[in-house]
């Protein structure tokens, strides 16, 4: 069992702007599934933060501040009164963030020289630029850590949260998974998703951030606790066929939290509606859950794209959202998989009530680690 | 909590401007060799200074891996070369599931996204530009947890000090923590822009000192525990005792006293260590002139009297500044100094700026009894690691 525990969110995602609407858009009647690319609409940052400072800020820092202030307020830690801030770290994923500001930098130069670029834009071609911003709004002086490890990233930056917890390096850990999907960034993901694929994939703007700490603390100063993080498995795969690689990254996530698969309340995927995940993670889920009945599973990214840096924490919040609800969400009856795959983890196609006690999310790309974290109900 | 087991380093690569492999590169280091030259790996008429640190190789692994950034490929080269010197692949290292890879890199393979978007040269492999850790864990054949940091000029060391705490807490038994870098056109292009001067040498801590010329590099470290080193009776080159990792929390581009301070005391505490036990620190000094104080001022607050005491060396003064792979550069060539007992110069020290009192190392190594070394790295919003190192002795400090 890993002790550490969720203790605030943060989210947008599509029209949700806060945990409260992405519940909504995730257990919505009549399910719209996105459009590609699947924006955040109507985000007016300024409403949530004061119009100071935010001028000079990119896309992605400003969605992180707006999570970041919704996790943190929703944790109750009095920010005004923290006795050492050295204890408050931020970790955050994004692999895109950046994107745009290179790109017109780039440009710029090769059409104009350097003379032609705005010196303010220096510190915004450092990919840690979103996290920089959250720790200096909230004086976070623990750690400012920045993770891109592609489609992971996420849940990487989930574990690299737990692991500064468990290392002492911090006392709460603020994890904000980031990304917006600008023409640059579609341009690359498109061109990568799209390589072996046999339809477009669906992009999405998203943000999202938890706040983490350890079950302890959290109980010492009565904070309310969203849910358990159980434990977490990951394995890298050779590049040629990852389905074993994630098998082994889920059995190791039971294995740490305790967890026999007919214990599990639901599986998230990482489906992004693509064959090249759905059909190795398939595989990897009907070979190490092996249960009677088999372990309902939804696919988060039929409801939000896949927003790629951001979708580890999203998929998080995904499975605290149905822990709450007491349900399960809707995923698209195209998203299903063979009849094997279904038999052991059914697609979950029509709206059920549900008592979700645990969930396995999971995150892996083609070549890149495979990572599964198991959350419980508090 | 704190570190319990012990993280012993078993394997190095290197790649800079000024050498690859630990003798030649430590050659050029003690003999003050500088790698500043003209660019040629972008259009230098595009920059009002067109002077850097390539690493003067084409193609690091061109015929090998034609998919791969520059960056990467200098990251896999190092690796491979880590790798080797620590035995990874022989029948008695950490099995592979136990074996992790932490890489930090300020700009990640950018450049290639760069040339992507521009419409030149769009063959490097997008998925694997940014998970560089994964590139390197699946070309090594190692599968344990791995992760990216692209944390600025901070994520060389602070690679080190996540892949020590990850043996300490006993995720993993090893760990090849790596920093590697290549400056990207809209890196180069904003310091060129953003500086005001038109440097034609780096010169941290002199009193003409024009800021940083940005270089190339990488390193690769293999971080054992040291009870894994000896029982396959690994040589060992040097032992991690500990590490601080800070945010400032105030500026995005501005470094301050107090949060490197707070990352020097993290790191001696963590190790168990006074200031008294520092004898080396391998600084930061990027020849910025709120950096270079910044950091004269949080040694002299920590260390107190033993700042003016021991050498402080700034080796960007030759291999100029490579972003995140400096702080892993700079862990080679601290337990390079603990080795030979010689801390390498500051160059381009001629006046010496009088606002900053510490001995630097002007221009020439100096010998030294080198036991412990104190290494630094900070970037861009307030990121700042410290690293402790050690002579290895495998009967003391049990």
């Amino acid at each position: 069992m890993s002790g550490a525990v969720v203790t605030g969110i943060g989210v947008m995602a599509g029209a949700a702007h806060n945990f409260a609407g992405f519940v909504d858009l995730l257990f919505a009647a009549s399910p719209i599934f996105p459009m590609n690319p699947n924006r955040l609409r109507d985000f007016d940052p300024a409403r949530l933060l004061g119009r100071q400072g935010l001028t000079y800020l990119d896309e992605c820092s400003r969605m992180a501040l707006c999570v970041a202030a919704e996790a943190l307020s929703s944790s109750r830690i009095d920010m005004r009164n923290v006795r050492d801030r050295g204890r408050l770290a931020v970790v955050t994923s994004t692999n895109l963030g950046v994107l745009q500001t290179v790109h017109r930098a780039a440009a710029t130069i090769r059409r104009d020289g350097s003379r032609a670029l705005r010196p303010i834009d220096l510190p915004n071609a450092s990919p840690n630029v979103a996290s920089s911003h959250v720790a200096i709004r909230y004086g976070l002086q623990g750690g400012n850590v920045t993770v891109a490890a592609g489609f992971a990233s996420g849940l990487v930056a989930l574990l690299q949260g737990e692991y500064l917890l468990r290392s002492d390096r911090a006392d709460v850990v603020l994890v904000v998974g980031v990304e917006q999907m600008s023409p640059e960034a579609r341009v690359l993901l498109d061109a990568a998703l799209t390589r072996d694929a046999e339809c477009v994939v669906v992009l999405g703007d998203g943000a999202a951030a938890v706040v983490l700490e350890r079950d302890d603390d959290a109980a010492a100063r009565g904070a309310v606790i969203r849910a358990k993080i159980l434990g977490s498995g990951t394995c890298q795969g050779d590049g040629y066929d990852d389905a074993p690689f994630l098998a082994e990254a889920i059995m190791e996530c039971l294995a740490e939290a305790e967890l026999d698969p007919a214990d599990l309340s639901l599986v998230l995927s990482a489906d992004c509606g693509l064959g090249a995940f759905r059909v190795p993670e398939g595989r990897a889920l009907s070979n190490s859950l092996d249960r009677s009945g088999g372990v309902p599973r939804a696919a988060p990214k039929s409801r939000l794209g896949e927003t790629y840096g951001a979708a580890g924490v999203l998929q998080l919040i995904a499975a605290i959202a149905c822990i709450e609800r007491g349900g399960i969400f809707v995923s698209p009856a195209s998203w299903r998989d063979c009849a094997e795959v279904e038999a052991a983890v059914p697609l979950v196609v029509t709206q059920r009530r549900a008592d979700v006690r645990s969930a396995l999310t999971l995150a892996w790309g083609p070549r890149e680690q495979c990572v599964a974290i198991a959350v419980g109900a508090p | 909590m704190p570190t319990k087991r012990r993280v012993v380093v078993t394997g190095r690569g290197v790649l800079t401007g000024i050498g690859e492999g630990c003798q030649t590169f430590w050659d050029a280091l003690v003999s003050g060799q500088s790698g500043v030259r003209r660019i040629t790996r972008s259009d230098p008429s595009r920059y009002r200074n067109p002077l850097g640190c390539e690493v003067p190789i084409d193609d690091p692994l061109v015929v090998e891996r034609p998919d791969l950034g520059r960056a990467s490929a200098m990251l896999l080269r190092v690796a491979r070369a880590a790798a080797q010197e620590a035995g990874l692949g022989s029948a008695h290292a950490p099995p592979r599931r136990r074996v992790g890879v932490v890489v930090g890199s300020a700009l990640l393979d950018l450049r290639s996204a760069e040339d992507m978007l521009c419409g030149e040269h769009p063959t490097a492999s997008f998925i694997d530009n940014f998970s560089m850790a994964a590139c390197v864990a699946r070309d090594l054949g190692v599968q344990g947890y791995n992760i990216t940091f692209p944390n600025a000029c901070g994520s060389g060391t602070l690679a080190v000090a996540v892949a020590a705490d990850l043996i300490a807490i006993g995720k993993l038994d090893a760990v090849i923590a790596a920093g590697a870098d290549t400056y990207t056109e809209s890196m180069f292009g904003l310091a060129d822009r953003a500086n005001l001067r038109a440097p034609r040498c780096m010169a941290p801590f002199d009193r003409h000192r024009g800021g940083p010329l940005l270089g190339e590099g990488a390193a690769a470290l293999i971080l054992e525990g040291e009870t894994s080193a000896r029982e396959r009776r690994a040589r060992v080159f040097g032992e991690v005792t500990g590490a601080g990792v800070t945010c400032d929390a105030v500026s995005t581009h501005k470094t301050t006293m107090e949060g490197v301070s707070a990352a020097i005391t993290q790191a001696l505490s963590r190790s168990g260590m006074c200031a008294q036990d520092i004898d080396y620190v391998c600084a930061h000094g990027t020849a910025t002139d709120v950096n270079d104080v910044a950091e004269t001022r949080a040694l002299e607050r920590v260390l107190g009297a033993r700042a003016s005491a021991i050498p402080v060396s700034a080796i960007k003064s030759m291999l100029g500044h490579t972003s995140g792979a400096s702080g892993a550069v700079a862990v080679v060539a601290a337990l390079l100094a603990i080795e030979h007992g010689i801390a390498p110069p500051t160059m381009n020290l001629a006046n010496q700026d009088p606002e900053l009192g510490l001995n630097y190392v002007p221009n020439r190594a100096q010998r030294w009894s080198i036991n412990t070394a104190l290494v630094n790295a900070f970037g861009f919003g307030g990121t700042n690691a410290c690293v402790v190192l050690r002579r290895y002795n495998a009967g003391a400090y049990a």
